[in-house]
């Protein structure tokens, strides 16, 4: 498995801690303080390895009057990862990053 | 009166800056998606950070949403945008081969002097690389094969990484790639 920065790791908790919702790029930056230029390799990166799926928003265009968001969520192989490696930081004292004890 | 027209002036001129930062933010995402070298990924990048940037009310938060963009174009250009030189290159040599296994390899050369960081790469492999037409410049086969052996690996990499961008004929060609590569295999 690749090395996990925290950034990385900021982003996949995001989608951990409410895993059946769907996040674009704009949420995951309000949600994390990150900034665009840090967010969107990495949802790029966790893409191309199975982490998250992606999807056009599925609206009509002309309802909308802005272009359709891409939205992300987390796969279940992305959920095994990220809940191990929260998991692992918890137990090496870094409770920014990891989880409260719902996992 | 003059405290009244003073604030009005003021209040035009707030509204006024706010529109052109909230412009300059749309040019700014715009121009980024265009530095992309792939234009494919570049247009799907394009719609989707005009939606997010739709997303920030304010207009200093959407240029602070479009400034830091410019460090997507690179990362995306360095890691993801090369795979698809990688693939292209990699169908060449397949063509190449087939057609004869002493041909030039115009492609190859053509490829590595557009990356000449992956020559140290091949040649570490202990391949060696010619990339001009001088005397003696035809690549023999082992060196072809090497060369295609590399690329082969890193094309696999990079692939996945673009993977969800390919249209169907893209597939479809790699699959193709994929079936005579089970083919060779099996020979």
């Amino acid at each position: 498995m690749h090395r996990l920065t925290q950034q990385s790791l900021r982003i996949l908790k995001v989608f951990v801690e409410d895993a059946v919702r769907e996040f674009a790029g704009a949420d995951i930056i309000k949600t994390t303080g990150l900034l665009s230029g840090t967010v969107y390799p990495i949802l790029l990166r966790f893409e191309q390895l199975g982490l998250l799926e992606a999807r056009w928003e599925d609206v009509k265009m002309s309802s909308l009057r802005r272009p359709r968001r891409r939205i992300y969520r987390l796969t279940a192989q992305g959920a095994s990862v990220a809940r191990s490696a929260l998991r692992e930081l918890s137990l090496n004292g870094h409770p920014d990053l990891a989880f409260g004890g719902a996992l | 009166m003059w405290s009244l027209i003073a604030a009005l002036l003021v209040g035009l001129l707030v509204t006024e800056i706010n529109a052109w930062l909230s412009r300059l933010a749309r040019w700014l995402v715009r121009r980024h998606a265009t530095r992309i070298k792939d234009p494919k990924l570049g247009e799907v990048l394009r719609e989707q950070w005009e939606a997010d940037l739709s997303d920030f009310s304010g207009a200093i938060s959407k240029l602070i949403f479009a400034l830091p963009l410019f460090i997507v174009v690179r990362r995306v250009d360095r890691e993801f945008v090369h795979a698809l030189d990688v693939d292209d290159l990699l169908a060449q040599l397949r063509a190449d081969r087939e057609h004869s296994l002493r041909s030039p390899a115009v492609a190859v050369r053509a490829m590595l002097q557009r990356h000449p960081s992956w020559i140290a790469e091949i040649t570490a492999t202990g391949a060696r690389v010619q990339t001009d037409d001088g005397n003696g410049s035809e690549m023999t086969a082992l060196e072809l094969r090497a060369i295609e052996d590399w690329i082969a690996v890193h094309s696999h990499k990079c692939l996945s990484r673009v993977s969800f961008l390919r249209d169907e004929s893209h597939r479809d060609r790699r699959r193709n790639n994929e079936v005579g590569q089970r083919a060779d295999a099996s020979i």
